[in-house]
């Protein structure tokens, strides 16, 4: 019997409207369970208070009445009828074998005869008896070998029962196990949805926290967020100094150009070298007149020098100073209006001032100088380690490369760029901007 | 003095047999059964003695045959009041005459009508007794419930009729004080149940005055 059966049947139990059987059983468990007995007390007290002292419960006091044992209670029950009419029953008792006696003395004729026939009966009772036996010890050994037969049968069948359930046992275990599994797989499936709806959910929050799109780029749209961060699309937010320098090019239309580039700037003595560009230009006089590199840093140690070609020229001779007025390198006269200048005359982080001299039938005329610098191997690290990294972003190169001072590739970058924003200003504003400074108007 | 009184059924099986039927022998034989005991007990009640007592109960049948067979005037009367009442009458006789020397001559005493009583009725006679011979009523059927619990309760329950304490019982039949109590809680409620589908009303408090 189990606990349950114990609570189920504890209120019959108290009240006695089980039977012998269920209560014996009930009594089997109570003397062992503690915690049914438990039970059984909580229904005792919810049933009333018990005084069990002798004082004050009656049924306590009248049990403990002495009452005659009943040996006593049958002797004295005897005793008083047989003082009453005992002589009578004894009497009674002599009588009634000895008229028996004499009617058996005094059987009849018909009685002997009677008892011979149960005499010959009973033969015929014997050989009846005897078949039966003989019939029953048959009946008995065939019912052995069949049950024998049966038994064997009763084994193999149980062995097979038995495999079965092994089988089947294996079976739900491997189900058991594959359950197992998909449940984790499930689990994993969700937590990664999840992590996936609050990614999306983080993108949408910055999506709604966007300003504006700026400009269309070769690998998307640029955006400018409410906190100031620049995105690029497909690509997180840019890392501080690039968004801040992509802000500045965007806004100003100029990037802060970096130390180098500063000191060199200064040193070509920017202003005054396009003034007299300006100025050169403007002239009707046959000079020629520097394209490239021109104010603006250059990557290579052999740069490539382009200038205008001059009418009537016979032709051109270029000559570079250092920034102390030392002739470094010059080339003999030649047609071409461009030149590379060999390895081993530049060297890196230094500005260098140019010159053409072109060669008409009687005269020559002076291009006005203009300068360039040679970007220094740090820097050089710096921007192409940069450069690999936003491959795809024309303005994040531009703005790149108009803080080293390479102003000639920030503006290739840039036309490029106003190639796909045709209608954007802020790229218009950009382009004039490094125009001028290059002095391209 | 009223006769509807005397022939209100009071006790038991055999409260409602008259005198007039007790002639009949099967009849006095059965009311000797059943009464027996309870005389007994009564007549223990009365004396303290269980020998002295039964004495008394034997002789008081003896007298009741003698009464019923010769010399009966009230075949209407309730005979085991009549009965009971001897055994009162003759108790006290024996306390009377010293307990030690038992003097079976008070049997010579003529029962005549006016053994029932002087103008009171049996139930006012036995008014100081009354408790007694329902307390024994009381015990009686106590014993016979007994037999129809089951189980470990009867087991206690037996054993407690016999005096034995609660905590000898728990040691012979090998269970816990606590579970022993708890047998006597569901003995009493059973025990109660049943008295009340007796008859017998078991919540006034009785004050029984026992002796012994």
């Amino acid at each position: 019997m189990r606990c349950e059966d114990v609570h189920k049947r504890v209120l019959d139990y108290v009240m006695g409207k089980l039977t012998e059987a269920e209560v014996t059983a009930m009594d089997k468990h109570l003397d062992r369970c503690e915690d049914c007995t438990k039970v059984v007390d909580s229904y005792l007290n919810e049933l009333g208070l018990f005084n069990l002292e002798p004082e004050k419960n009656e049924l306590f006091r009248l049990m403990r009445i002495p009452m005659p044992s009943q040996e006593r209670v049958k002797a004295g029950i005897e005793a008083v009828l047989q003082a009453i009419h005992g002589p009578k029953a004894i009497a009674e008792h002599e009588v009634a074998p000895t008229v028996k006696e004499q009617k058996s003395k005094t059987a009849s004729w018909a009685e002997q005869f009677g008892a011979l026939v149960g005499q010959f009966a009973t033969y015929w009772v014997y050989g009846l008896a005897t078949v039966a036996v003989a019939g029953l010890i048959i009946f008995a050994w065939n019912e052995h070998a069949q049950r024998k037969a049966f038994e064997h049968q009763i084994a193999s069948l149980q062995m097979q029962v038995n495999l079965l359930r092994r089988q089947n046992e294996a079976v739900k275990r491997e189900n058991e196990t594959l359950q197992r599994k998909l449940e984790q797989a499930l689990l994993e499936r969700q937590r990664t949805q999840r992590v996936f709806e609050e990614r999306q959910k983080q993108l949408e929050k910055r999506l709604a926290q966007q300003v504006f799109v700026l400009v269309r780029d070769r690998a998307g749209a640029v955006t400018i967020n409410a906190d100031g961060t620049v995105r690029l699309e497909g690509r997180q937010i840019l890392p501080l100094p690039f968004a801040q320098q992509v802000k500045e090019l965007i806004t100003t239309g100029a990037v802060k150009p970096s130390k180098p580039a500063l000191l060199a700037m200064a040193t070509l003595n920017s202003g005054l070298m396009l003034n007299t560009l300006r100025s050169a230009k403007v002239e009707t006089s046959q000079k020629p007149i520097p394209i490239s590199p021109v104010l603006t840093a250059v990557r290579s140690v052999c740069p490539k020098l382009q200038w205008k070609p001059v009418e009537g020229a016979k032709g051109y001779k270029v000559m570079i100073v250092d920034k102390n007025d030392k002739l470094l390198w010059q080339t003999k006269v030649e047609a071409e209006t461009k030149v590379i200048v060999p390895s081993g005359v530049l060297r890196r982080g230094q500005v260098y001032f140019w010159q053409v001299e072109a060669f008409l039938n009687e005269q020559s005329n002076l291009s006005p100088v203009v300068g360039f610098w040679v970007l220094s191997e740090e820097e050089l690290k710096e921007v192409t380690k940069a450069e690999r990294k936003f491959q795809g972003s024309a303005l994040v190169l531009a703005s790149l490369y108009a803080h080293h001072g390479l102003y000639e590739e920030a503006l290739a970058q840039i036309e490029r760029l106003s190639e796909m924003n045709p209608t954007s200003p802020f790229v218009q504003g950009i382009l004039n901007n490094l125009k001028r400074q290059l002095g391209r108007e | 003095m009223q006769k509807s009184n005397r022939k209100k059924p009071a006790f038991g099986l055999c409260g409602g047999i008259t005198l007039g039927e007790l002639r009949d022998e099967r009849k006095f034989d059965d009311f000797v059964r059943q009464s027996y005991e309870r005389l007994l007990g009564f007549a223990y009640q009365l004396l303290g003695n269980w020998d002295d007592a039964e004495d008394v109960v034997q002789t008081v049948f003896m007298e009741l045959w003698e009464l019923v067979t010769k010399r009966l005037k009230e075949p209407n009367a309730n005979a085991i009041a009549v009965t009971y009442q001897l055994v009162k009458r003759r108790t006290s006789d024996l306390r009377i005459k010293q307990p030690s020397s038992f003097n079976p001559e008070w049997l010579e005493e003529p029962f005549s009508e006016e053994a029932f009583g002087d103008g009171l009725s049996w139930e006012e006679e036995m008014k100081d007794v009354e408790g007694i011979v329902i307390a024994i009523e009381k015990r009686r059927a106590i014993c016979e419930c007994g037999n129809q619990f089951q189980g470990r309760a009867r087991e206690v329950f037996s054993l407690f009729l016999q005096g034995v304490p609660n905590a000898e019982i728990a040691k012979n039949l090998g269970i816990s004080a606590a579970r022993v109590s708890q047998l006597m809680k569901i003995v009493f409620i059973q025990l109660k149940q049943k008295l009340q589908e007796m008859g017998y009303d078991c919540n006034e408090t009785v004050n029984v005055p026992l002796k012994f």
